[in-house]
């Protein structure tokens, strides 16, 4: 009887135990080794398990990408690195002027840096991805052989395309913004991840009401994921300028998406990157303006801000602050629990520094 | 051999290689040697001893450990020596060292490739002097690169215009954009910053038309950008868009000038383009002439070529040529074959806009205090035509 149980019992813990570690892999799973046929690099970002997003314009795609790089960094401490363009165009056998950094993710399995470069311009472009390990070593990360999954998205017209401004994994899809260059249009698409060939996701249309009163298409050029009272929110900067908030519940087709205005950042702000940090209990966050700098926003009150549909005289919705001496920022993302890693254009070159997250 | 003459009239890159600093002066016949190798793209050492040759095969060196015997650096015109190498693949090739750069080398770019045979393995380390070598490709000569039109390609635009689609004729280098653009008011003075400038360029995937967006935030009521500047055109006031000439091509070159538009701003377009006032020219059946389609006013060049089609009695797309002419406000289909008689659609795609970004299908700014109308749900709109049979002669 005893050991029938007991029997019982080690069959049940062997079967839990089989499934807790193919959960645990479960999203890399689905992808498969090869090369992925990467056409341009313009968005990154981390999911779990070290996997990287990459977003590609010239090829409609996004693409995951098992990096294998999941072990903590050895070292602690800031990242820094002076003339990064000068190096990575010197290995890319180039100038400065033949790359561009198109975008800045930083893998939070390791607290390795993963840089997108463009490697010249127009049909002849090579997208490359670097790594910048803590210690400032810098590599190419190859993409020959790697396990990767595709999927791609609609572009209709032979002159279109759709240029990538942000992606992102929310809980279990990837969140991706898209400017078209044609149609005046602002496109959210939330496809599921692991990708599927029955469902590539759902186009959002999202608008933005000023004054409660006048509807316009607002396209995003940059988000990040925030929970607000435990449900997924993304927290969006449209092109004419508003912050607003909206529930990824609502990111469904057919949904008449309109954004609540938390925040009305004003002209001159080129919005370019968004992260969000706790500091002292509270969270904040940090928003990387290429005109402007840097600025730190609270989200005290981001759940009340029923929006702001008063005209907007001086500064309405959430309170910010402009950092001090932070000038040319070009990308940021969080390097760990207390610091950010900026990408910043200097006149001697862009360097890769870091800061206290303020 | 004077590394510094670029020889114009080949088109295919030649090797310029040679006797610049730091070749090494070496004692016996066959010496090891550094050359370019124009027909695989790559660096080759020639002229080693078999033993050496066999070391190198036998050590099976990763990309770093290569590096510190035999690596290309990019010199550049500064001629730095602190760089990182150009990464690549080495090889032993029968009786050559190979290195194939990751990327084809930039011509017009200066390059030291460096070769020390005392850090080949297991080398006695006799001949220590390394050897050098500048590898400068001669640069094609092209004619420049040049503005070819810019949409809208009238002089006459509303205030609210929403975007300019700058056509060049070969691709341009990415990046630089907001740099060479600027719009002058009247006065000549340029605008403050009157454009949406996005870190991601807005290109065409040829890399040759760029869209330009004016800065919603002033186009759009009611929103700070707005209230603080004010919208950027005015109805009855004249601007110039200038294209700078410095803008380089996707090879590092110049414009060939710079371009100026010169427009005057009228009153904004406020409603959607209702295909209802169009205006149809039906062919005569038999002929290849085109059908022509009238606007009221100019629609969006870039849409107008994709989004509008003819269809047949059944539904089918008919084969042709379309071409958009007098400043967008005429489209003409060109059939492949003869026009038969019979009843036709042109069929429009409701995305379709104007040059403020008005569509068929909504307004570009809606006024749900004031709807103007219903909007108009449907995909696509269709205009019926007929063609009648041909008189008897």
């Amino acid at each position: 009887m005893l050991h029938k149980t007991r029997f019982a019992g080690m069959l049940v813990l062997g079967v839990a135990l089989l499934s807790a570690s193919a959960r645990a892999g479960d999203l890399s799973a689905n992808l498969k080794k090869g090369t992925p046929d990467l056409k341009s690099a313009q968005a990154l970002a981390f999911g779990p398990e070290g996997i990287l997003f990459v977003g590609d314009p010239q090829g409609a795609a996004v693409f995951a990408i098992a990096t294998g790089d999941q072990k903590p960094a050895a070292s602690s401490g800031p990242l820094k690195v002076e003339g990064l363009d000068e190096k990575v165009a010197a290995m890319l056998g180039t100038n400065t002027k033949g790359i561009r950094f198109t975008d800045l993710a930083v893998n939070p399995a390791s607290g390795n840096a993963y840089l997108s470069v463009m490697r010249g311009s127009g049909p002849d472009a090579n997208p490359v991805l670097i790594r910048v390990e803590h210690s400032g070593r810098i590599a190419e990360f190859p993409l020959k052989d790697v396990p990767f999954a595709k999927v791609t998205l609609p572009n209709p017209g032979k002159n279109r395309a759709q240029a990538i401004t942000k992606l992102a994994f929310v809980k279990d899809r990837v969140i991706v913004a898209g400017l078209s260059n044609e149609e005046w249009a602002s496109n959210l698409r939330s496809i599921p991840f692991p990708f599927t060939d029955a469902d590539k996701g759902a186009s959002v249309q999202i608008y933005h009401g000023s004054h409660g009163r006048f509807e316009t298409n607002a396209p995003v050029r940059t988000f990040v994921a925030y929970d607000i009272d435990g449900e997924p929110n993304i927290l969006a900067a449209y092109t004419c300028t508003p912050l607003v908030r909206i529930p990824v519940s609502q990111l469904k087709p057919g949904e008449r998406v309109k954004g609540t205005t938390i925040a009305e950042l004003g002209n001159r702000n080129n919005p370019l990157d968004m992260i969000v940090y706790q500091k002292d209990g509270k969270d904040f966050i940090l928003l990387a303006n290429s005109s402007r700098g840097v600025m730190k926003i609270t989200t005290d009150n981001i759940d009340k801000a029923s929006g702001i549909a008063a005209p907007v005289k001086d500064k309405a919705g959430l309170g910010y602050e402009t950092l001090a001496g932070l000038q040319g920022v070009e990308q940021l993302d969080r390097l760990d629990k207390g610091h950010a890693l900026l990408l910043v254009r200097t006149p001697s070159g862009v360097n890769l520094d870091t800061i206290a997250l303020p | 051999m004077d590394s510094h003459r670029l020889v114009r009239l080949i088109v295919v890159p030649i090797l310029l290689c040679g006797g610049a600093t730091g070749v090494a002066d070496s004692e016996s016949a066959a010496r090891p040697a550094i050359r370019w190798n124009a027909a695989r793209g790559s660096v080759d050492v020639i002229g080693l001893g078999a033993t050496d040759l066999a070391k190198l095969t036998l050590a099976r060196l990763d990309q770093d450990q290569w590096q510190t015997v035999f690596a290309v650096y990019v010199a550049g015109e500064d001629q730095r020596t602190d760089r990182p190498a150009v990464l690549g693949a080495y090889r032993v090739e029968e009786n050559i060292v190979r290195f194939e750069p990751r990327f084809p080398l930039t011509p017009g770019l200066s390059y030291r490739a460096v070769f020390h045979p005392n850090k080949i393995p297991g080398s006695s380390g006799t001949s220590t002097e390394p050897l050098a070598a500048r590898i400068v490709l001669a640069k094609p000569m092209k004619d420049p690169t040049t503005v070819e039109q810019v949409y809208p390609s009238g002089d006459q635009l509303p205030e609210n215009q929403l975007r300019f689609y700058i056509h060049f004729s070969g691709p341009m280098r990415q990046g630089e954009a907001f740099q060479h653009i600027h719009l002058l008011n009247s006065a000549g003075k340029p605008m403050d910053h009157p454009f949406l400038e996005l870190d991601e360029e807005l290109w065409d995937p040829q890399g040759k038309r760029f869209t330009l967006l004016f800065h919603p935030g002033r186009i759009k009521k009611g929103l700070k950008p707005r209230e603080e500047l004010g919208p950027i055109l005015e109805a009855g006031k004249r601007y110039t868009l200038v294209i700078d000439q410095e803008w380089s091509d996707a090879d590092g070159n110049p414009l060939k000038r710079s371009v100026r538009k010169s427009f005057q701003a009228g009153a904004a377009l406020e409603q959607s383009p209702d295909p209802k006032t169009w205006k149809l020219s039906p062919p005569i059946a038999g002929t290849r002439d085109p059908l022509a389609v009238r606007f009221r006013g100019p629609l969006d060049q870039a849409l107008l070529e994709r989004m509008v089609w003819v269809t047949d009695l059944q539904g089918h797309k008919v084969a042709g040529i379309a071409t958009v002419t007098d400043h967008e406000t005429r489209w003409q289909f060109t059939p492949q074959r003869a026009w038969q008689p019979g009843t036709y659609h042109v069929v429009a795609d409701t995305r379709l806009e104007d040059p403020a970004g008005n569509s068929i299908r909504r307004p570009f700014e809606v006024d749900v205090f004031h709807p103007i109308e219903h909007h108009v749900p449907v995909e696509t709109v269709q205009l019926p035509f007929s063609i009648p049979a041909s008189p008897p002669r």
